[in-house]
C-alpha cells in the first residue's frame, strides 16, 4: 500500500516537473532577448545649383558719331546691365574683341575702358578694365557679382590722340565684349 | 471472571493507552520568513531631440521652428555649389538604467545617391559625407568608439549626445564648364542610430 502511494507521488512529481520545464521552454524566446532602442531621421533631397550670367544690352552701347582723335564716348545713359542669375557668386572678367586691330583701321587705335558698378555710368567711377585685344582677358578681375545682383557695365571708347590721318574714313570696325563669370566660394 | 468483565477491563486499558499516546506522537517545529522582494527591469531608450541644418555656418532650418516636412522643403530649395558645406546637427536623448548594463551605439549615416542615378557623374565627385559624435556640452555621458568596429560606440551613462553630419562639396582646382554637376538632385538617405545592450563592455 505504501509503495503504491510512493510510486503515484513520484509520478505526479515527474509530471509536474515536466510541465514546469515545458512552460520554461515556451517562455524562452522572450527571456533570451536584449534591450534595444533605435531612432531614424528621414533623409532629404538636395539640389545642385547653376552658374549663370545674363546681360541686358542697353541702347547706348556704341558711339553714334564718327570719332576723332581724343574722342571719348561712354555709354552712360543706358548702359548694359549684367545680372548673376545663377546660384554662386561669380568673379567677372572681360574680353573685348574687335573685328580687326590692324593699325590702318580704327580698330587699331581705339582704347576700351570698362567698369562694372552699382552706380550710374554717368558718374564714371574709375576704369576696371582697359585695353583692346582679340586674345587676352583684360585685367584686373576683382569684381564679384553675388547671386541675384546686377551691375551696370560702363563702357568707354577713346580714339587715341596719335591716331594717324590714314584711318580717316576707314572701314567700320565691330566690337564685342565677352563677360565671363568664374565661380568663387561663397 | 466473567467474559463481560474481562472484555470491559481490556477496553478500559486500551482507552488509557490511547489517551496516554497523544502527547508522545508530536514533533518540534519553528518558523521564520523574509520579506517579499520586488524586482524592476532596467530600460534603454534613444529619442530624437533638437536639430538644425546650416549652409556654410548660416542657419537654413531647424526642428524647433519647422516641422520635418518644412525642413525638407527648405533643404530641397537650396542650390548647393562647389565650395559649399552643409552641416546637419542633431541631438539625441540617451537613457539607460540597469545594473551591469553594457550599451553600444551603432551610427549609420545615410548614403548619398544621385536622383536619378547618373553613373557618368557620380555623386562622389561632388559631395562627401562625414560625421562627428560627442556628448552635448555639460553632459556626463561618455562615448568611446570601439577600435575594431567603426561606427559603434560604447556608451556609459545617460544624457544628450550631438551628431554633426557634414556634406561637403570641395572647391576644385580646375573650371568645369560641362554642366554635368549642375541642377542635379542628390538624395541623402535616412540616418539611423541604434542603442543596444551588449553582453560585455567592448562588444
Amino acid at each position: 500500500m505504501n509503495r503504491t502511494m510512493t510510486k503515484r507521488s513520484t509520478g505526479w512529481l515527474c509530471a509536474l516537473l515536466a510541465g514546469v520545464a515545458a512552460v520554461g521552454i515556451v517562455s524562452v524566446p522572450t527571456s533570451l532577448a536584449f534591450l534595444q532602442s533605435s531612432e531614424q531621421r528621414t533623409g532629404v533631397t538636395l539640389t545642385s545649383g547653376t552658374p549663370d550670367l545674363s546681360i541686358t544690352v542697353g541702347s547706348g552701347g556704341a558711339p553714334k558719331v564718327a570719332p576723332t582723335p581724343g574722342f571719348v564716348f561712354i555709354n552712360g545713359a543706358q548702359p548694359d546691365r549684367i545680372t548673376n542669375t545663377g546660384d554662386a557668386p561669380l568673379r567677372l572678367s572681360v574680353l573685348p574683341t574687335a573685328s580687326t586691330t590692324a593699325t590702318d583701321t580704327i580698330g587699331g587705335w581705339l582704347l576700351l575702358n570698362v567698369s562694372a558698378t552699382a552706380g550710374s555710368c554717368l558718374e564714371w567711377d574709375g576704369t576696371l578694365w582697359t585695353g583692346m585685344t582679340t586674345s587676352n582677358t583684360v585685367t584686373p578681375d576683382t569684381v564679384i557679382l553675388q547671386p541675384g545682383a546686377t551691375l551696370n557695365l560702363c563702357i568707354g571708347y577713346t580714339l587715341q590722340n596719335d591716331a594717324p590721318t590714314s584711318i580717316q574714313n576707314s572701314a567700320p570696325t565691330s566690337f564685342s565684349i565677352t563677360v565671363t563669370g568664374t565661380q568663387v566660394p561663397r | 471472571m466473567q467474559k463481560i468483565t474481562k472484555g470491559t477491563l481490556a477496553l478500559g486499558a486500551g482507552l488509557l493507552l490511547t489517551i496516554g499516546g497523544v502527547g508522545s506522537l508530536a514533533f518540534w517545529q519553528d518558523q521564520t520568513s523574509t520579506g517579499a522582494t520586488t524586482f524592476t527591469t532596467g530600460n534603454l531608450s534613444i529619442e530624437t531631440g533638437a536639430g538644425n541644418w546650416k549652409l556654410n555656418t548660416v542657419l537654413v532650418t531647424d526642428s524647433t521652428s519647422s516641422p520635418t516636412q518644412q525642413q525638407q522643403t527648405a533643404l530641397k530649395a537650396l542650390r548647393i555649389v562647389p565650395g559649399d558645406s552643409l552641416a546637419w546637427t542633431q541631438e539625441y536623448e540617451v537613457e539607460q538604467t540597469g545594473t551591469g548594463l553594457y550599451v553600444a551605439l551603432d551610427v549609420a549615416i545615410g548614403g548619398l545617391t544621385a536622383n536619378p542615378a547618373n553613373p557618368s557623374t557620380p555623386v562622389s565627385s561632388m559631395l562627401a559625407a562625414s560625421y562627428t559624435i560627442a556628448p552635448k556640452a555639460g553632459q556626463t555621458i561618455t562615448l568611446t568608439e570601439i577600435p575594431t568596429n567603426s561606427g559603434t560606440y560604447r556608451v556609459v551613462g545617460s544624457g544628450t549626445i550631438t551628431v554633426t553630419t557634414t556634406l561637403a562639396w570641395p572647391f576644385g582646382t580646375t573650371a568645369d564648364t560641362s554642366g554635368a554637376t549642375e541642377s542635379k538632385l542628390i538624395d541623402f538617405a535616412d540616418t539611423t542610430l541604434t542603442l543596444r545592450q551588449v553582453a560585455a563592455p567592448g562588444l
